[in-house]
């Protein structure tokens, strides 16, 4: 089943997405294990969305790679193992007991850290 | 329960690509990948705080496949990363990040609303 989008040539092949739904669903049960690692802030959910943005660094670094292979560890594998539901739960969490700093912390931790693994990983692999 | 978790973010996953290249289709590259970026998060996050509560997802097995499996696997922090190293931060990022927060915050008091109606009925 493709899907041909005249406007760009773009194409949505079935194989693809099933190959993203399988990477995606053994990224979401890796996050689930590894967001069971809380405390003064989730930890566990900066870890998962630094790794998956390490992840995306490592392939934004590749010289060649098929597109496949490509849509499935970067849509499924790192999008199921990153999370931003889970960042917003924390932070309306922090936020529903008055707890703001923590919750702004939150926040910016899980744009910051992985966006610095992001551009550490992609320079310097 | 993992197999309802792998489920749940694989159609989740599934669902974040088609979307993906749906506004591509309809969109310019930057513009596409942010409208993309915005409906998945901010929609995934309402659906995450609704299922926390809703009196119809409130079973173990409906919590791994649609709280953790789908609403995770559907919303994508790693794009957000991928799109500021490419675009720069900017104000709709910093906006999303808040309205992410706000969106959990609504579907929590829905998912409350329908929970205390029940229970008067």
């Amino acid at each position: 089943m493709v899907f041909k989008k005249t406007g760009q040539n773009l194409s949505i092949n079935f194989f693809t997405v099933l190959l993203v739904g399988l990477a995606g669903g053994l990224g979401s049960v890796a996050r689930v294990q590894l967001t069971k690692w809380g405390g003064a802030l989730p930890f566990g959910v900066i870890l998962t969305n630094t790794i998956a943005a390490a992840l995306l660094g490592w392939l934004l670094s590749l010289p060649s790679i098929p597109f496949e292979t490509f849509t499935a560890l970067s849509m499924g594998l790192a999008g199921g193992l990153s999370t931003f539901s889970a960042v917003s739960k924390s932070a309306f969490n922090f936020y529903h007991r008055g707890r703001l700093t923590q919750a702004l912390l939150t926040l910016l931790t899980n744009l910051l850290i992985p966006l610095t693994a992001l551009i550490v990983v992609a320079r310097f692999a | 329960m993992l197999g309802y978790l792998f489920l749940g973010g694989a159609l989740g996953s599934m669902a974040r690509y088609v979307v993906f290249e749906a506004m591509q289709a309809g969109f310019a590259s930057a513009q596409a990948e942010l409208f993309a970026l915005s409906f998945v998060n901010l929609t995934g996050s309402w659906f995450l705080g609704l299922s926390a509560r809703y009196p119809g997802l409130q079973s173990p097995w409906c919590r791994n496949l649609w709280g953790l499996g789908f609403a995770g696997g559907f919303t994508t922090m790693s794009g957000i990363t991928l799109f500021v190293d490419s675009q720069g931060l900017s104000w709709p990022i910093a906006l999303m990040l808040f309205a992410g927060l706000l969106s959990y915050g609504i579907g929590f008091r829905q998912g409350q609303w329908f929970s205390r109606r029940q229970a008067k009925t």
